[in-house]
């Protein structure tokens, strides 16, 4: 967990209340990695390989609204001092990378465990 | 006509948005003088009065405006369209800002930790600027 808190916090225990907002920021990367994934691996064929465009149509916004609420708990974490700010930017930089996603589900439930 | 009415309510969405989104932002601005110092009474109910505010109206507002406007846009045909491009970082950085001040108001009124960021004093008007460069691009398309 040392690494998810600011400088200036790291002598201190983390606060109770940063926990939620972690575990809703770890189940947001699983569902902005997984709707990623969708999109590049299967609408994306479907649309090119089977002529299939609505798969596209459908699978963007669904992934568009994932990103934007993942964002915005994002934004939450980091105020709470759930993470600190070079997560915050790993978090933010992953989300654009396949499977970066599942990386940060991955790291951030690996601290929290710590 | 479905279109019109979905624009409607994405309309009516981002109004609701717009307006505890400036709300957000004037409380935090008004409150980062307090400091470290203990809230009054009154003001602690006002802070709390605006986050429930925030849960049940706001927040589910911004929701709704994103997913109607993903709707529209996905309807209508308009990604990839210069205006939307451009509206689209203006959203996310809105939601992020709205995201800020939300977590602040209940860092400050439900735990009592220290006082906002500088910048946020200069909230209201970041979400003014952003909210009218999103009118502009909506109404002008450019």
């Amino acid at each position: 967990m040392e690494f998810l808190l600011p400088h200036s916090s790291r002598s201190h225990p983390p606060r109770p209340g940063a926990i939620p907002s972690l575990s809703m920021l770890r189940r947001l990367c699983l569902l902005e990695a997984s709707t990623l994934l969708a999109l590049l691996l299967v609408a994306v064929p479907l649309k090119h390989l089977a002529g299939l465009p609505i798969a596209v149509s459908v699978m963007g916004p669904v992934h568009g609204m994932a990103f934007l609420v993942f964002c915005w708990q994002l934004a939450q974490a980091r105020t709470e001092r759930a993470v600190d700010g070079a997560t915050t930017w790993r978090l933010l930089l992953a989300a654009f990378i396949p499977l970066g996603g599942f990386y940060s589900w991955f790291m951030l439930g690996r601290e929290a465990a710590r | 006509m479905t279109y019109l009415w979905i624009k409607g309510l994405h309309l009516a969405a981002v109004l609701t948005w717009a307006g505890g989104l400036v709300l957000l932002g004037v409380t935090i601005a008004a409150l980062r003088p307090v400091g470290e110092a203990v809230l009054l009474p009154h003001e602690k109910r006002l802070g709390t009065a605006i986050l429930h505010w925030d849960r049940r109206v706001t927040t589910p507002a911004m929701l709704a405006a994103w997913a109607l406007g993903i709707g529209l846009a996905s309807w209508g045909g308009w990604f990839g369209a210069l205006w939307l491009t451009a509206k689209l970082p203006i959203v996310v950085a809105l939601s992020g800002l709205h995201g800020v001040l939300a977590a602040t108001l209940r860092r400050h009124v439900e735990r009592h930790e220290r006082p906002a960021p500088a910048w946020l004093r200069h909230a209201p008007a970041i979400a003014i600027a952003g909210l009218s460069a999103i009118a502009w691009l909506a109404a002008i398309k450019p």
